[in-house]
């Protein structure tokens, strides 16, 4: 069954035609993202388990967890959510991007099964490298500091599942320098020069891993007799942070990908759209330095510059996206003579009712109001002392990855079931509710984790959420917030087992696909370029998401100020 | 919501494709949309007791 799950018929040239897209797929870029595509979601419900497991012990009165356990499944969760389930995904994203959209093969096609094999056979070291720690090795958790040691299997799984994704990437490299050679001054597709800078970023941040895990391993192995913990901090966050800037333009190539596929968007500017994604290439790192703000080993001068000056090169990029996506789908629409001359009749009539569609849009509010306002606020300097290490800081990534980013994803294979693998989906109605109840669960579940940090200053990474054990710090009062995340993230799973279901259900029972999409491909609409129809209605919605934005950025300043109050 | 079901395809004289009608779904959306604002209302509301009111909900560790 799951090998026939990776079969479809070719012509003799080994390349079939999209019913939908008319894109012509080749057998040896098909194949791969499958088997990409089928392992990410292997390890979404390994870490939607840890998941739950982790908010139920967070909800002190249920306290599922003692301390050891706890520990574990984090790890586990943060292991198999921020990097299995994305880095599995990326790798597709970048075979969809390359090959796909150019209607070429994917060379090197056995190099990227290789590196597909050594990325599962490694995470699977991990996985056993965490369930089987023992003292005096500590969990690792998602930053395995040093000179906190964690178990030789765990240094030498991270150093593999890392040449793993590098050696999956380079066809995707060798396609993108067989099109430009053979199409000297011919530009790539929007879609496929925003994985190219995906893999350029992801390359810049798994060369970094190697960095700091090479020596780490060597140093728990006793090959090297000591390691600089400043070091390892400073170098670990060139991937701990560069891996989720991985997911961030992953994540906006799938959203330009996905609203022209479902809603008949278009891009509004190639060359604004373009730049932003340079800028990325550039200043998106320079996030990684707001997890060193409270180092004592850092410059003042090296924190200024990195996230008062640089970062903004960053959030100018985010915010062109944040206006480019939804004025492409407006122009879009409107060139299509979709929804009327309304203000919002576009927004109105758009395919709510397809998940693809749905989650995108999720994805797109929810990771710019959640992940985004946040991650600007913590990204700077002084700003940034407000949340450090409290419980404000997963409030933050679970707006990011596991609202945003998630949510993008979920999208995107909605859309695999039936364009790669052929599948109607099963439970439709399910399927149709799934993203809102996901989007509405997690992100009460991120609101209620920012809350308990802001709020009360409540700490991240502990077990026990009321009596700091060997301290005076209570933090009762947050207790509600802990109940509410608690529910919360129990709705948020049930949302992601729909998911599972109807992803799974689909390729094991689904009928062969009726492929359409909401607004056919084939409905071009009128002559005028995209960016002659108004987009009047995105420019009132990203004002009042500026109006927000502003609003959090002075509350911030505010709370600041009144900080060196606590404890007095 | 049945104003889009029929497109301006830019093929005179072809069928016009099927563009598919959302249901109710928009207004699942906009549900979900204000639920989660009114939300984050209520947890700024609640932070801003908790700065400078308190034992009104709790006050600061």
């Amino acid at each position: 069954m799951a090998f026939g799950l990776l079969k479809s018929d070719y012509g003799a040239d080994g390349f079939r035609t999209c019913g939908v897209t008319g894109l012509k797929i080749h057998r040896s870029a098909e194949v791969p993202i499958k088997l990409f595509g089928l392992t990410a979601v292997v390890a979404l419900i390994v870490g939607g388990i840890a998941a739950l497991l982790v908010a139920l012990t967070r909800w002190e009165a249920v306290g599922i967890l003692g301390p050891p356990d706890f520990y574990k499944f984090l790890s586990l969760h943060a292991w198999n959510l921020l990097i299995f389930w994305m880095v599995f995904m990326e790798i597709a994203i970048l075979y969809v991007g390359g090959p796909i959209v150019l209607g070429r093969r994917l060379p090197w096609s056995g190099l990227a099964k290789a590196g597909w094999g050594i990325m599962l056979g490694s995470a699977l070291l991990i996985e056993y490298a965490i369930l089987t720690t023992t003292p005096p090795d500590n969990q690792p958790l998602l930053t395995s500091y040093a000179p906190l040691q964690s178990s030789p299997e765990f240094y030498l799984g991270a150093i593999l599942f890392i040449l793993g994704a590098v050696i999956a990437a380079l066809p995707f490299f060798w396609c993108i320098w067989q099109e430009k050679r053979e199409n000297r001054g011919k530009t790539l597709p929007l879609v496929t020069f925003g994985a190219f800078i995906t893999g350029i970023i992801a390359v810049e941040a798994l060369v970094g891993g190697l960095v700091t895990y090479v020596p780490t391993y060597l140093w728990r192995i006793g090959v090297v007799a000591e390691i600089d913990a400043a070091w390892y901090r400073h170098m670990y966050w060139i991937i701990g942070h560069g891996s989720q800037q991985i997911n961030l333009v992953a994540m906006i190539t799938v959203w330009y990908f996905m609203t022209y596929l479902t809603a008949g968007a278009e891009v509004v500017s190639e060359k604004i759209s373009r730049a932003a994604f340079i800028l990325y290439l550039f200043f998106i790192n320079m996030g990684a330095a707001h997890h060193l703000m409270a180092d004592p080993v850092l410059s003042s001068q090296w924190k200024m510059w990195n996230t008062s000056y640089a970062v903004y090169g960053a959030v100018i990029a985010s915010l062109i996206h944040a206006f480019a996506i939804p004025a492409g789908l407006e122009a879009g629409r409107r060139k299509r003579g979709l929804g009327g001359d309304t203000w919002f009749g576009w927004l109105r009539t758009a395919p709510w009712h397809d998940p693809g569609f749905s989650a995108t849009v999720w994805s797109i509010v929810l990771f710019g109001f959640l992940g985004g306002i946040t991650g600007v606020l913590m990204g700077q300097m002084q700003l940034n002392t407000l949340r450090h290490n409290t419980m404000a800081v997963p409030g933050h990534f679970h707006g990011t990855v596991a609202v945003g980013t998630t949510l993008a994803f979920m999208g995107l294979l909605y859309y695999v079931i039936k364009l790669f693998f052929n599948k109607d989906w099963v439970f439709e109605k399910l399927a149709r509710l799934q993203p809102h109840l996901y989007a509405a669960a997690m992100s009460i579940t991120a609101m209620a984790m920012m809350e308990a940090g802001i709020a009360y200053g409540a700490p991240r990474r502990d077990p026990v959420t009321v009596q700091i054990p060997g301290t005076d710090f209570n933090f009762a009062a947050a207790e509600p917030m802990y109940a509410l995340l608690g529910v919360s993230a129990i709705l948020a799973v049930l949302a992601g087992v729909i998911f599972i279901v109807v992803a799974v259900g689909s390729l094991l029972f689904g009928k062969e696909a009726t492929v359409t999409t909401p607004v056919p491909l084939s409905l071009t609409g009128g002559d005028r370029p995209a960016h002659e129809y108004s987009m009047r209605g995105t420019m009132a919605m990203v004002l009042f998401f500026l109006l927000v934005f502003l609003l959090f950025y002075a509350l911030d300043w505010m709370w600041l100020s009144r900080l060196w109050e606590f404890g007095t | 919501m049945v104003d889009e079901t029929q497109g301006t395809g830019a093929g005179s004289g072809a069928i016009e494709p099927f563009v598919e009608d959302n249901g109710p779904w928009f207004v699942v959306f906009m549900t979900v949309f204000v639920f989660l604002f009114a939300s984050a209302f209520a947890f700024l509301v609640h932070s801003l007791l908790v700065t400078f009111g308190p034992g009104i909900a709790g006050g600061s560790p």
